[in-house]
């Protein structure tokens, strides 16, 4: 399970667990979550191929210094 | 069989069930499985198609334990949420187990006081311990207990840790008696109210408490136990209570309890950093103030038009365009391209002047992505520092302050999101003319944070007074909005933030990751569209019908707006996305084809556009196709209005 917290209203949910954007058109490849609580939408960073590769980097970097 | 009178004061023995509730996520199904562990029967909840779990309790086989939907607090807002109040007013329940967050104890409580008030015997199960210790959060659990009168254990139910305690309290439970003291309206309303109260499953303070909090299913409950006269005088004394207060009921009850909660937090609460909490709750203060937080407020914004507007669309923009792609990336590109590709069409096609290339990347790449990085990255700041729901708390209470109530304000002072989901999300209004009206609202003036970032920046790059021209004309149209919204959709605005997170120092990898999930994200969405445009573009030009659409929006785009013809072209962009068409415009005043007030007139009729193609296929698929269709046409032309009338006012103050 991964949560995240609402950049509005700090209520951690787990974006798998509401369905709400099964229906956007552009869902597709969307990181967003929309927040139960408040309706904000908060990035799911989990999602993001791009993070992956830049903690991987980072992990490889680290692991090098030492 | 439900056997058992909640109010009666006795404890719990012999057959009946108990209701396992709280928040989504915080255990609920772990803790139901660990109290029961035995066959679980999964059934629609009657005349819904939302599932509840029910069980024999593991050491009391006779009563059995209802695993409910989560909910966030009452008045419920989904299918799930419903369900969870009509089984509490409907199921004579022998006790409640909350089960909450014991990371986010404010929250949990205030769905625990909103239970207690109910008179219903009930333990809280304080769960995920181990989270919080590691957070270095401490609970005084027992003092919470004596305060609120009720037990409160402890647990981590994934470790089983506090169940048995759990299973044991559950055999000596007794009912609660906490009173809250409202204001003196509500508690006189409350006292009147149950004199008309049938006696239910819950107490008739919390009934009366749930009606004036305009609840539905109360309301449908009552409808069914006392009968419509019964409702009609109820609602004939709320209707005279609510004449009288200029706060709703509702936020009445919820002000005073969000201050109760805070008072308790306060005394049985303890995190580590007490001391940077103590500036940061000054500061959070500051940054609400009526007057303070405007500056604030003011000089944040004047922060973000520097690093976005004269750094990234400026400094970086002019390193990327200029320097990278013009002088050097697009020359080598075209001479690799037209030497290997020999055939015209297909290399103009590539780096032609409406080139895939030439154009789609380099607009997308170029232009949008150093914009769209500096404007995360301020977002992602303010997001992560706390700051961004106090400037939420401020506009909404801004918005209060002129009159703004009603449900269509909230999209409005969430306002960020995006315009697809919002029109997603009409679907909780109640009449068809709402959802009409809101969809018509959100397509005409709610931003999407990344396309107004994009304005901004390229007119920031501009100067400060374009940029605040802007900025003050889409900020009167909103509020123009937001005012025919609350007249056309009237009723109580929602309660948008229950509590504002601390504020905090800004995590640089939180920023740094947000940043970079959210230009995969954009990027991804855009730089399609914007080769798809490009791509119809080449067509056009090759078409010769370029020509044609800027003599056809000659009238309008030059006779009423004063802008040169080709902004056509970029305006008819535009309805892919408007950030496509609004960096067209960009180009042309890099190329000095448009005056200062020329690009204020542009960006503003441009901003005003329908978001992008998304949100027509969304309204399309909500509403029809003649009332996207409706809705296009319309934003078109109010665009345009605004845009022609500020071009005229620009003249009267002697803008060029």
């Amino acid at each position: 399970m991964t949560e995240i917290s609402c950049s509005m209203c700090g209520f951690i949910f787990d974006p798998s667990a509401y369905l709400r954007c099964t229906e956007c058109p552009i869902k597709k490849g969307c990181q967003l979550s929309c927040c139960p609580n408040c309706g904000y939408e908060t990035v799911d960073i989990e999602q993001s191929s791009l993070v992956r590769f830049t903690s991987r980097l980072i992990s490889i970097f680290a692991s090098g210094e030492k | 069989m439900d056997c058992h009178t909640t109010n009666s004061g006795s404890t719990l023995a012999g057959v009946g069930s108990i209701a396992l509730v709280g928040h989504p996520n915080v255990g609920k199904s772990v803790l139901f499985q660990r109290l029961t562990g035995q066959r679980v029967i999964v059934s629609n909840y009657p005349g819904t198609t939302v599932e509840v779990s029910r069980s024999a309790l593991r050491d009391q086989p006779n009563i059995t334990l209802v695993d409910t939907p989560g909910v966030i607090a009452f008045p419920p807002k989904s299918d799930d949420e419903r369900v969870t109040e009509q089984l509490l007013l409907d199921e004579s329940l022998n006790a409640i187990v909350q089960v909450g967050d014991a990371k986010n104890l404010r929250r949990t409580l205030l769905f625990t006081v909103q239970l207690a008030e109910m008179g219903v015997p009930m333990v809280l199960a304080l769960n995920m311990m181990d989270e919080a210790n590691t957070r270095g959060v401490v609970i005084q659990h027992q003092k919470l207990a004596e305060r609120l009168g009720l037990p409160i254990i402890p647990t981590t139910a994934i470790r089983n840790q506090g169940v048995k305690e759990i299973d044991s309290v559950l055999r000596t439970i007794t009912p609660i008696n906490l009173k809250i003291s409202y204001p003196q309206v509500i508690e006189d309303l409350v006292t009147e109210l149950s004199f008309h109260i049938p006696n239910a499953p819950i107490s008739k303070r919390a009934m009366a408490l749930l009606w004036l909090s305009d609840d539905k299913e109360s309301e449908q409950w009552l409808l069914q136990h006392a009968g419509s006269s019964k409702v009609d005088t109820l609602e004939k004394i709320l209707a005279e209570a609510q004449k009288s207060s200029s706060l709703s009921l509702s936020e009445i009850i919820q002000n005073t309890r969000l201050d109760y909660i805070r008072e308790l937090a306060d005394d049985v609460l303890t995190e580590s950093g007490s001391h940077w909490r103590g500036f940061s709750a000054s500061l959070g203060t500051l940054t609400t103030h009526p007057v303070w937080g405007v500056f604030i407020m003011l000089a944040v914004l004047y922060g973000m038009y520097w690093f976005v507007g004269i750094f990234g669309a400026g400094t970086l923009v002019g390193l990327l365009e200029e320097n990278m792609f013009g002088e050097w990336l697009n020359p080598l590109f075209t001479e690799f391209i037209q030497k290997t590709i020999p055939v015209p069409f297909i290399s103009d096609f590539i780096v032609g002047e409406y080139g895939l290339w030439t154009m789609g990347m380099t607009y997308a790449v170029a232009l949008i992505f150093p914009i769209v990085t500096t404007f995360f990255l301020t977002f992602g700041i303010m997001e992560d520092s706390g700051y961004l729901p106090r400037l939420a708390a401020l506009s909404n209470r801004m918005f209060s302050a002129i009159g703004l109530n009603g449900k269509a304000v909230l999209p409005m002072v969430l306002g960020l999101g995006c315009v697809t989901m919002g029109t997603i999300t009409t679907r909780v209004l109640e009449t068809k003319r709402e959802r009409l009206l809101v969809t018509l609202l959100l397509a005409l003036a709610i931003p999407c944070s990344a396309q107004l970032g994009v304005v901004m920046g390229m007119l920031g790059s501009i100067s400060l007074a374009a940029t605040m021209i802007w900025g003050g004309v889409v900020m009167l149209v909103l509020l123009a909005v937001g005012w025919l919204a609350a007249k056309l959709v009237p009723g109580e605005r929602t309660q948008l933030l229950v509590e504002l997170p601390p504020m905090r120092l800004p995590v640089a990898s939180n920023v740094i990751f947000k940043t970079l999930a959210r230009l995969e994200w954009y990027l991804k969405e855009v730089v399609p569209l914007f080769l798809v445009g490009t791509a119809i573009l080449f067509i056009l030009d090759k078409t010769s019908m370029l020509a044609m659409i800027s003599n056809v929006g000659k009238p309008l785009v030059s006779g009423w707006l004063g802008l040169p013809p080709e902004a056509s072209v970029h305006f008819l962009m535009g309805f892919l996305r408007r950030d496509f068409g609004a960096t067209g415009l960009f180009i042309m005043q890099q190329q000095d084809l448009l005056s200062p007030a020329q690009v204020i007139v542009s960006m503003v009729t441009i901003t005003l556009f329908i978001p992008c193609v998304a949100s027509v296929m969304i309204i399309k698929k909500e509403r029809s196709w003649h009332t996207s269709l409706g809705i296009v046409v319309l934003v078109f032309g109010l665009a345009f209005l605004v845009g022609g009338l500020l071009r005229y006012a620009l003249l009267f103050f002697g803008w060029s």
